[in-house]
């Protein structure tokens, strides 16, 4: 017990005295993981809609990929993305393995399933209803879809927020693609799992209080957007 | 002196995933007249309202509203024309006020001409204290209210309203009924799917009982009643 007070009191220590060193892994990681879910929404979303909104052949193969990409390990992401970045692999001449720009990549496409698969979802339960309520009401096409839009737009945030979700916490891309290599590639769970297995408890605590911060921060949020703005 | 004729639909063929849903329905909507649609679950009632009301495209057959045939460059000026109640309401994540404006917005209203009517017509089912209020947060009772309202609003040419009685308190069901009367009287056709017969009988001036995506009969209601009692235990 007394070993966890220590960690906690060294870690409060170390939080109040702005540790520039924890400050800065915190500042990369809140990038790395903001850039990804941002480019995977931009993506994302306008994928969920045409796979929701069209019928084309494959589609059901395609739904089912996505919902298997939901579940993809993170080491397998990993993997993945060091044989495509490493000094051998086809895209090695852009020099990505073990910088900020290769987690982005590796983040990016863990991102991707979860914003399009819920998006798509959120669209989809709610499309065809919405659609011809308005069109029932004179609405013309396009503003039938403006309105659907309108409709499904904090259930489209509460996706792109799972997704943020998901990359801030994750640890085996960072540390495969990233290196953790201190002030370059060291995230805030690649540092917690350096840190204690080094016996460093209270700065993986002080990390670890950062990283629960920014969860509960993203959960209000969702819920102010979700409960307080309905 | 026979009413005007609204609505002409002939030969309406519709399917679904290669299956024949609706086989050439042919029918005439007139003015001031309640057309009540019945028959079993599946007969393709739904689709027939939503295929007259320019929601769905029929694979053949003529829509015709006051003699001009229904296509795509006037289905949305058509729409602008047609009000809908559906079976289940679907409000938007908006006030009261905001809901009931939104067709009034979609036809491009000025702000006062919005104002004035969506107010007299909150007065005129007695919910103008709702007005404020986010319509996802009302009692069913309450939401169907807003959903009449917001369909009355644009002063529709012809009315469609799809099982007004699934899952609505009796309070709701006698507003339907009053509103039906009331539109009707003033010469606004309407069309009403129904499974209730006492309301067929009482509302409707006309009664077309579909089964397998056919017509299967279409006369008054005393006709029907007499006759034709062997259908009702599809209902």
């Amino acid at each position: 017990m007394d070993y966890i007070l220590e960690g906690l009191s060294a870690a409060l220590r170390l939080l109040f005295n702005l540790n520039p060193e924890i400050r800065e892994i915190a500042l990369l990681s809140i990038m790395v993981s903001t850039s990804s879910t941002l480019i995977a929404s931009l993506l994302g979303i306008p994928l969920g809609f045409v796979v929701a909104h069209y019928d084309f052949q494959g589609k059901g193969i395609i739904i089912t990929i996505l919902n298997t990409l939901l579940s993809l390990p993170t080491v397998v992401v990993g993997l993945l993305v060091f044989s495509f970045i490493s000094n051998q692999g086809p895209l090695g001449n852009l020099e990505l393995l073990y910088t900020p720009l290769g987690i982005i990549m590796g983040q990016t496409i863990l991102a991707l399933p979860i914003v399009v698969t819920l998006s798509l979802n959120v669209i989809k339960e709610s499309e065809d209803k919405i659609i011809d309520t308005a069109l029932s009401l004179g609405a013309s096409k396009k503003q039938a879809m403006i309105l659907l839009f309108k409709e499904v737009r904090f259930g489209i945030l509460g996706a792109v927020i799972t997704a943020y979700g998901r990359v801030i916490g994750e640890v085996g891309l960072s540390m495969m693609v990233g290196g953790n290599i201190r002030r370059v590639t060291r995230t805030l769970t690649t540092a917690i799992a350096m840190e204690t297995s080094k016996g460093e408890f209270g700065f993986g605590l002080a990390l670890g209080i950062i990283l629960m911060t920014i969860a509960l921060a993203i959960n209000l949020v969702l819920h102010y957007f979700q409960e307080v703005r309905t | 002196m026979e009413k005007q004729i609204i609505l002409t639909v002939q030969n309406i063929v519709k399917y679904y995933d290669n299956q024949k849903v609706l086989n050439a329905i042919d029918l005439e909507v007139r003015a001031g007249t309640v057309l009540a649609l019945m028959g079993p679950n599946g007969s393709g009632k739904t689709t027939l309202i939503k295929i007259l009301s320019s929601l769905e495209e029929a694979d053949k057959g003529e829509v015709y509203y006051q003699g001009e045939l229904i296509n795509k460059e006037n289905s949305l000026n058509f729409r602008r024309q047609i009000g809908f109640i559906w079976q289940k309401t679907l409000l938007y994540n908006a006030s009261v006020y905001n809901n009931v404006a939104l067709g009034l917005q979609f036809r491009n209203y000025s702000e006062d001409k919005i104002k004035d009517k969506v107010d007299s017509t909150l007065d005129r089912l007695g919910i103008v204290d709702l007005k404020e209020r986010n319509a996802k947060s009302l009692s069913g009772g309450q939401q169907q209210k807003v959903s009449i309202a917001r369909t009355l609003v644009t002063d529709p040419q012809i009315i469609f309203i799809d099982e007004p009685n699934t899952s609505l308190d009796l309070e709701s069901i006698e507003l339907v009924e009053k509103i039906i009367k009331e539109e009707s009287q003033a010469g606004v056709p309407i069309v009403l799917i129904t499974h209730n017969f006492y309301q067929a009988k009482n509302l409707g001036d006309e009664i077309i009982f579909m089964k397998e995506g056919e017509k299967v009969t279409h006369e008054t209601p005393a006709e029907f009643f007499e006759q034709r009692e062997e259908l009702l235990r599809y209902v």
